[in-house]
């Protein structure tokens, strides 16, 4: 009876050891695939955190998610951000909620004029970023990532990578996958953006006869093949439509003429309609860093005594000239800094294609005495989290990018004061 | 063994007589039934959220609360009647007690899983129009996590009353089922210092973990891929097996020494 | 020790109190002797250790100095438990099930397989009187109806010892007399029985040993005739004259007059012959002679409160 018990005791010791050899495997896969979010949440109340472990949680971050589309119709966007934060903890492979959520961030937070708050766009990248640590195998928020770089944020260079990533996967919507082109295209890797309509083209031709859908998707991509091609010889080939260069004759200037309104114009020498100016206004050396790697982690606020302000100007006959009231939104544009840059660009790679043909898609065609510049640039390394499916020649190349691009702009920088901008000093204030 | 499974036998027929048993099992039943009319509430992703996270979530809490009550006063009501008076008195070792008891009350849970899971799948079924076969698999491991907590129970039932019971299987569920996701988050975090983190990760091997049952995720995300689910899923089911092994042997040898 | 069915040597049960600072002994140095083939009636007030010795030879409790055998094996084997039987006072079963359903629960515990089984348990429900009540719910059934599927259950397996706790309770006069018939054929069956019980009439009936145990302690213990003698014979006698009177009182008897007749309550240690003699030597008559035992209730009280007194 003694050596029975004495098994006995053996056998617990044995089977623990097990059990927590067992544990320790299955941990690393638990959080893999089936874990709610990282850290601790904030805002739920004791009630909802013990229904979210009873396993309601995805049931849970789907009624939250439709209160949070309420927010949106009724525009409180500002309650939908501890929203995003609350459902991806709960279900952290919901990907409509980081793609909008992300949407969210970067599109709407606007001023009274409809001006983008430009400081939400790193809390979107970071938004994305986890979210593609959360599900690395699959291509939708790798593609959102790319999306916002190039649409938003107007950096096709940054775009690149995750584009390229995006497209390895199989499953991706075909009609997606011309993105890659584009983007490869604007960012001034010409023979890549043909290349790539090149396989999309003979991929869509296997299935041409299908159905309609893979019939549009072969035309589609005929003609982009074809336009894109066409572009480049008028633009580069023999007899360039882009020699010889244009001057720009650029030049711009600012005057405060209310306390935060300034009143910017300036000149731009392309005779094409549909030119653009882009005037930025921040704190004196302080750029926003459009990364994901910019903030630690992820937060629901913006810097509050950063200011940033953003807009495009259109260009009519030659001249610029706008009113920019920033008097109307103190939360955006606080003004605590004590100096200021005016900056004024324009670059060719978002321009229209009448004056892309002019000026070339690199600026290869505009010529300017005073502020001329030429960006050289290699997009930044990319962290591909391990469980991403692509191959390792392109983990290598995101990882450490090689390939360096340029293109050419014009840009101007004017420096004003805390004082300037708020009129202090005059009419005693 | 024949002493074993006429126990569980008994152990069977008196709880699916037990009337608080059958009225969570009806409640959950019905639940599962008309959770079809919430769908205008659950938005986009609409009716397959809403009937498979809501179900899974309505089975998951009629298991734990079924194998709570179940199993806190099996024992004790036992001794309380004196019924194990006439059952000691004969050749029965004490050990097949105890384990006809928990043969009895798996027998149980697996009926109410049975009931729950083919209601889950007809709703979804009518609701969504196909069968998942993914279901099964969300049902089972959930299946297996309410028997884990059920040899929990009674392992405590051994030695303290039942209303201590409740609460202490309580803690330990809901403790079981956050520890994984607290030691990830310390894991993320570079500034825990190990004398906050080694402490949690013994935790997180010693005490038993429900949270590896919780796969229904991916089924409301078809889309995710994930790693290897049948490695997984037999990891876990080894798991839960030697876990209860563990509790019984456990309750075993403290039942042997009990005096009643 | 073969032919001990049950045997104790200084069993001792001791209770720690937890809040109170002194233990409890519930059996002290208990050495009890029961021969097969008899029938022991185990006595006492409540709380005198009945309970505790029985759940220790049944193992449902451990003894915390001593020792206790049953059948010659160490008490509470389970193997052993194929040779015994327990009935225990105010039973209480699974009343989900039937009374059928409860016998033939108990009989897949002695591993009794088809058909023996269901023949088994239909033996033992017509035996006890159930047949009929056989598929209705123990919910249902009278305190009765219970005692005697207890009886039943405590047949399955046809043992050589039963151990019975309270058999005759609550039992009207009828089944009484039933449960007593039982019991003295199932000694003629060569079985032996082990009685606790407060229905000191029932034991004196049937025991041929019984033992008093209060406060944890044996204080009486052996045969029923050797501990009931010294009882009283009565003689009633008429027309004796009451110059006869004297001698007889001085024989040390009770004498008393009821109705013109003479009712002597002599001690039964051969003085009896003694009274006759002198009754018919004054020309009395003697109408009976009616010898009375001693009975169990007056040793009972006797030992308790003389328990009490010491």
């Amino acid at each position: 009876m003694k050596r029975n018990l004495n098994k006995l005791w053996v056998a617990i010791v044995v089977l623990f050891l097990v059990q927590a050899g067992l544990q320790v495997r299955i941990f690393p896969i638990w959080v893999r695939d089936y874990a709610p979010k990282q850290t601790a949440p904030v805002g739920l109340s004791p009630d909802q955190l013990l229904a979210a472990v009873a396993g309601f949680r995805e049931f849970l971050a789907a009624i939250l998610w439709v209160r949070a589309d309420s927010f949106f119709d009724s525009g409180n966007y500002d309650a939908v951000l501890p929203m995003l934060r609350l459902v991806t903890w709960l279900d952290p492979h919901n990907l409509d909620v980081y793609s909008t959520g992300a949407w969210h961030m970067g599109y709407n937070f606007t001023d009274e004029s409809q001006r983008s708050d430009r400081r939400y766009i790193p809390l979107a990248l970071k938004f994305l970023e986890e979210g593609i640590q959360n599900n690395p195998a699959v291509w939708d928020l790798y593609f959102e990532m790319g999306w916002m770089y190039y649409h938003k944020i107007q950096d096709p260079v940054n775009a690149v990578p995750w584009m390229q990533i995006a497209n390895e996967y199989p499953n991706m919507i075909p009609a997606r996958r011309h993105m890659l082109a584009h983007t490869l295209f604007k960012a001034g890797r010409f023979d890549d953006a043909v290349d790539h309509w090149a396989k999309l083209f003979l991929d869509a031709e296997k299935d041409r006869g299908k159905d309609w859908e893979s019939s549009n998707l072969y035309d589609v991509r005929q003609k982009n093949l074809e336009d894109t091609i066409l572009d480049l010889l008028r633009r580069y080939g023999p007899n360039p439509e882009t020699q010889p260069p244009i001057d720009l004759g650029f030049d711009a200037t600012v005057k405060v003429v209310r306390p935060r309104v300034l009143l910017v114009e300036g000149k731009l020498g392309i005779p094409t309609i549909g030119a653009r100016v882009t005037v930025i206004l921040r704190d004196k050396g302080k750029t926003l860093r459009y990364s994901p790697k910019a903030l630690k982690t992820f937060t629901l606020e913006v810097d509050p005594k950063l200011t940033y302000m953003q807009d495009s100007l259109a260009v009519r006959e030659e001249k610029f000239r706008r009113e920019i009231d920033m008097s109307k939104d103190p939360k955006m544009y606080p003004f605590k800094a004590e100096e200021y840059e005016v900056e004024f660009i324009f670059e060719p790679r978002y321009a229209s294609p009448n004056i892309q043909d002019r000026i070339g898609s690199d600026g290869v065609g505009m010529y300017d005495a005073r502020y001329l510049e030429e960006v050289r640039e290699k997009p930044d390394p990319v962290d591909v989290p391990e469980y991403a499916k692509i191959s390792d020649a392109l983990r290598r190349e995101v990882e450490n990018p090689t390939r360096e691009t340029s293109y050419y702009r014009v840009r101007k920088v004017i420096t004003l004061t805390r004082a300037d901008i708020l009129m202090l000093g005059k009419r005693g204030e | 063994m024949n002493a074993t499974l006429a126990i569980a036998g008994a152990t069977f027929g008196e709880a699916v007589r037990k009337r608080i048993l059958m009225v969570i099992l009806l409640v959950a039943l019905l639940i599962i039934l008309i959770s079809p009319a919430f769908e205008p509430f659950a938005g986009g992703r609409g009716a397959r959220t809403l009937i498979l996270g809501f179900g899974f979530g309505v089975v998951q809490l009629a298991g734990t609360f079924i194998a709570i009550i179940l199993c806190t006063s099996m024992i004790p009501t036992e001794i309380e009647r004196r019924t194990i008076y006439t059952i000691l008195s004969k050749p029965v070792q004490r050990y097949q007690f105890v384990l006809g008891k928990f043969v009895g009350a798996v027998g149980t849970l697996g009926f109410m899983y049975l009931m729950m899971g083919i209601v889950l799948m007809i709703a979804s079924r009518m609701a969504l129009g196909e069968f998942d076969p993914d279901i099964l698999r969300g049902l089972i491991m959930f299946f297996f996590q309410s028997s884990l907590l059920a040899a929990v129970v009674l392992f405590f039932s051994t030695f303290v009353s039942p209303l201590v019971n409740y609460f202490l299987s309580g803690g330990v569920f809901l403790l079981g089922n956050l520890l994984s996701s607290f030691l990830e988050s310390i894991q993320r975090d570079p500034e825990v210092t190990p004398l906050t983190r080694v402490p949690v990760q013994l935790l997180t091997v010693i005490l038993p973990n429900f949270a590896n049952f919780n796969v229904q995720n991916p089924i409301m995300n078809p889309e995710q891929v994930l790693t290897d689910p049948t490695a997984y899923t037999v990891q876990t089911l080894a798991y839960a097996v030697v876990y209860i092994a563990l509790l019984l042997i456990a309750s075993m040898l403290i039942f042997n020494q009990r005096e009643m | 020790m073969s032919d001990l069915a049950i045997k104790t040597v200084n069993l001792t049960k001791r209770y720690s109190g937890l809040w109170s600072k002194q233990a409890v002994e519930a059996v002290k140095n208990l050495n009890l002797e029961v021969y097969r083939g008899e029938i022991f009636g185990f006595l006492g007030p409540n709380g005198a250790g009945k309970t505790t010795t029985i759940k220790v030879l049944l193992g449902i409790i451990y003894p915390t100095e001593g020792e206790a055998y049953v059948l010659g094996q160490p008490a509470g084997d389970p193997k052993n438990h194929y040779r015994i039987s327990y009935l225990p006072e105010n039973p209480y079963f699974y009343d989900f099930m039937t009374g059928r359903e409860i016998l033939t629960f108990y009989a897949k515990l002695f591993g009794i397989a088809e058909p023996e089984r269901s023949k088994r348990v239909n033996e033992l429900l017509d035996r006890v009187g159930l047949s009929r009540a056989a598929d209705q719910t123990l919910r249902t059934y009278s305190k009765g109806m219970l005692q005697r599927i207890g009886l039943a259950q405590c047949l399955i397996n046809d043992p050589e010892l039963l151990i019975l706790d309270e058999p005759t309770a609550g039992l009207d006069p009828i089944a009484h007399i039933d449960i007593r018939d039982m019991i003295l054929d199932l000694r003629n069956q060569g079985k032996t029985l082990f009685i606790s019980s407060h229905q000191l009439s029932d034991v004196e009936r049937v025991c041929d040993r019984v033992a008093i145990l209060n406060k944890g302690v044996m204080v009486q213990l052996g045969r029923i005739e050797e501990l009931l003698a010294g009882g009283h014979v009565e003689v009633i006698a008429d027309k004796v004259p009451d110059n006869a009177l004297e001698p007889i009182h001085q024989l040390g008897g009770k004498v008393s007059l009821h109705d013109g007749r003479l009712i002597v309550e002599q001690p039964d240690n051969g003085s009896v012959d003694r009274v006759i003699d002198i009754v018919r030597a004054a020309g009395g008559h003697i109408i009976s002679v009616k010898p009375y035992r001693r009975s169990l209730e007056d040793l009972f009280v006797e030992t308790i409160q003389g328990g009490k007194n010491a």
